[in-house]
């Protein structure tokens, strides 16, 4: 194991607000990284995003701002940008997630403080990006539908559905992640930083590039399946009689002891149904008879056939589901601090077999301002 | 450009196949990594995803698989097998998402490796990890997705639960690994040692669901399926057009206002029951009748054009063809073309300095470089890189 965390002795300056930006400078945190967030007198505006909590914040807030300090910058009094300055000018890394235009305003842009620290890895977290769009604010919504994810998610017969996790947000956040890691790695050998420019929408586009290489591919253009998976069959949920499970047997192999789960060997013998390509072109029937068998008997009952015979399945759970199930509690994804009221959740990575620990609590609007600026 | 890629030099093996690990290592080839994609002798699986190219390819590998190299190895065979250790041996990184328990089994998991280079960044890309009561069982993206409660929050308020139409956990885990796999490189480059870094597909979907599990734990109401709703704001969904659906997202009381002017409707915004946020929230239902109402009477394109105008956030519910003809997709240039590839890709979602790291090297054709790279590991390290140059 690492004696001390891999970002141990970074320096980051957060200049965000929202979710995109502050996931980004948590993951640095969370990997050792000394992480200032610089907030205006008012806060962050996730401090009133979901529900309240009585230390000026919100859930919103709690759940992407762990291990960081806070210090509350008025950017109109020049006495104190000019601090802002100095505490940029020191860093390793700054992020920034302002709407377009406004650090520029503030004379804080990346051209303005690279000149006074070259080796300083400067990170904009746009909406658009460039192009005609460039100066509009980005929503997470929004650009669930404008980038075609909302196209494809839902039911087949209904109509489109926002993703109901902050997909653009969060994978901003890790994309800016890579860019400002990947950055740190080279200025390691040429002693120069630069500018990392992330976006929104170039996001939202990475997460469609599978169906929109099929597109270009073929000229297919996918639909919302509800919840069935692509390509194989059976690859998708069944009504039991007591809720949905979500079956995955796609191999001829997988198949075979399918069938034998449903008590219905002679599917796997029979012509339309026994080698993958059959299924898929007579997948509407075949689905109509597992529907029938699989709705005689609970979730827990078809569970257990199915773990026996190795095919892959999962019920689709609800989140106080999630948090009690085994399976969540060995993995410790879930942390506590004994300062921190709320459980958070942790780092998705492990090095040497140990996953980084929840050392620092968010920290309440400006309480690092006399550490950070001394008195 | 191409010399200022911040991973230019390094060497990655890759043993993998499907969305995960192939991604990851993807993601690092894009940054400049030399990567050496390993697959067995029938190919990667996802070879046959989707309609076949006449490359023995298919979309589902094109789209995880740019600038990488071929080579196809049996483990079975001692001699192969000899060559791979070597090429791990000679790498920086190895990223691996094979069934649990294999590479032990094959004496190429983490630790032995590592014991032979300690300089390795060596990554297991695992389903449910190494711990807990599932450890051993296999991971796919829908199941994940399920389990991990994603789907009970995706789909309409009175409808089943949707599956995300996107790989989320597959793509999200190739994300958190390439994080892993950084983060490691840069240590190394100050301590010199290297380490076993472990991502999985479960915690991936365990991550993408912290602001419900954040919101659970403080008390609040459990997130269900919401439809085209977005929390918090109202109104923030997506409204029928007479031709076609847009989504509005009104933040602010303001913006309100303006909508409601938009509209032709200036006296909603002095009622009481729509005024602020919270009494729109609360009456969002009967909010949502009105506008829908309205906005049913003109076309999407009529909308947009006023609410653009207005300054009030919105956007079309586009699909793919919609928005590979869009321009702001086109001024992105984040479709990248190459002479070689069969299909345009997507590139890197990242600029350094202003770029876009170019699309240089079209998925392999299965083996592509076997001899290429043979002849690099008889005569050692050279010689990979000298082809290396020869490609540039």
């Amino acid at each position: 194991m690492f004696e001390t965390l891999p970002l141990t002795g970074i320096k980051v300056v957060e200049l965000g607000s929202s979710i995109s930006g502050p996931s980004c400078t948590e993951a640095l945190a969370f990997m050792g990284a000394d992480v200032i967030k610089v907030e205006g007198p008012e806060g962050d505006a996730t401090r009133a995003w979901g529900t309240k909590l009585d230390w000026n914040s919100a859930v919103g807030y709690e759940c992407v701002n762990r291990e960081k300090r806070s210090v509350t910058v008025d950017f109109g009094n020049a006495e104190q940008l000019e601090m802002l300055m100095h505490l940029i000018v020191s860093a390793d890394v700054v992020l920034q997630n302002f709407r377009a235009g406004v650090v520029k305003k503030f004379g804080i842009d990346a051209e303005t403080v690279l000149k006074k620290n070259p080796q300083l890895i400067y990170c904009n977290v746009n909406a658009y990006g460039d192009g005609p769009m460039s100066s509009r604010p980005g929503y997470d919504p929004l650009m669930q539908a404008f980038s075609g994810i909302m196209s494809i998610t839902g039911e087949a017969e209904r109509s489109p559905s926002r993703v109901g996790v902050s997909l653009i947000d969060i994978g901003t956040g890790m994309w800016s992640t890579i860019g400002i890691i990947a950055a740190l790695y080279r200025r390691h050998t040429t002693g120069k930083g630069g500018v990392v420019d992330t976006a929104l929408l170039d996001t939202a586009l990475n997460w469609m590039k599978l169906p929109i290489t099929e597109y270009l591919a073929s000229g297919y253009m996918p639909q919302r399946m509800g919840n069935r998976g692509p390509a194989l069959v059976p690859n998708q949920g069944f009504e039991t009689a007591d809720g949905v499970l979500m079956v995955t047997a796609g191999t001829d192999g997988q198949f075979k002891n399918f069938c034998k789960a449903l008590d219905r060997n002679e599917w796997s013998e029979d012509e339309r149904f026994e080698k993958a390509q059959a299924r898929n072109a007579n997948a509407d029937l075949l689905i109509v008879e597992i529907a029938e068998v699989m709705k005689t008997q609970p979730r827990a009952y078809w569970i257990e056939k199915f773990d026996a015979l190795n095919i892959p399945n999962s019920p689709v759970q609800t989140i106080d589901e999630v948090v009690v199930h085994p399976q969540v509690v060995a993995s410790q994804m879930i942390q506590s601090n004994e300062s921190s009221p709320l459980k958070l959740v942790g780092l998705p990575i492990k090095f040497d077999g140990q996953r980084p620990g929840f050392m620092r609590r968010p920290p309440h609007l400006g309480e690092h301002n006399d550490e950070v600026f001394g008195q | 450009m191409e010399a200022a890629l911040p991973l230019t030099g390094l060497k990655v093996v890759e043993l993998c196949s499907s969305f995960s690990g192939p991604l990851a290592a993807e993601n690092l080839a894009m940054l400049g990594a030399d990567v050496i994609k390993v697959e067995p002798p029938g190919g990667d699986v996802t070879r046959s995803w989707g309609p076949p190219l006449g490359i023995n390819s298919a979309a589902g590998f094109e789209t995880v698989n740019r600038e990488k190299k071929s080579i196809v190895i049996d483990f079975n065979d001692a001699a192969q097998k000899q060559t791979l250790i070597e090429l791990i041996q000679n790498a920086d990184v190895l990223i691996q998402n094979l069934r649990p328990g294999l590479t032990e089994a094959l004496a190429l998991d983490g630790k032995t490796m590592c014991a032979s280079n300690p300089r390795l960044v060596y990554c297991n890309v695992g389903a449910f990890g190494r711990k807990g009561p599932l450890r051993n069982r296999p991971g796919y993206d829908p199941l994940m997705q399920a389990f991990s409660g994603i789907m009970s929050v995706t789909g309409e308020e009175s409808g089943n639960a949707a599956r995300v139409g996107v790989p989320v956990i597959d793509f999200g885990t190739g994300l958190w690994t390439t994080i892993g796999v950084l983060s490691a490189l840069f240590r190394r480059s100050l301590t010199g040692e290297g380490c076993v870094v472990d991502s999985c597909l479960f915690e991936t979907g365990v991550h993408w669901m912290k602001y419900a599990i954040s919101e659970y734990h403080a008390g609040g109401p459990m997130p269900g399926r919401m439809g085209t709703r977005g929390p918090a704001v109202a109104p923030n969904r997506a409204y029928n057009a007479a031709d076609q659906g847009f989504m509005l997202c009104i933040g602010t009381d303001n913006q309100f206002k303006v909508l409601c002017e938009v509209i032709g409707q200036p006296e909603l915004a002095d009622n009481p029951a729509f005024a602020k946020n919270q009494a729109r929230k609360k009456n969002e239902h009967e909010l949502d009748r009105l506008l829908e109402a309205i906005f049913a009477t003109d076309t999407r394109d009529h909308w947009l054009d006023k609410l653009e105008a207005a300054g009030l956030p919105h956007a079309p519910l586009l699909n793919i063809s919609e928005l590979l003809a869009h321009p702001q997709m086109q001024a992105s240039g984040l479709l990248q073309h190459q002479q070689d590839s069969p299909i345009d890709l997507i590139g890197l979602p990242l600029v350094f300095n202003g770029q876009r790291p170019e699309y240089r090297r079209p998925p392999p054709h299965l083996n592509q470089h076997a001899h290429e790279l043979m002849e690099g590991v008889q005569c050692g390290e050279q010689s990979i890189q000298n082809n290396n140059r020869n490609d540039k």
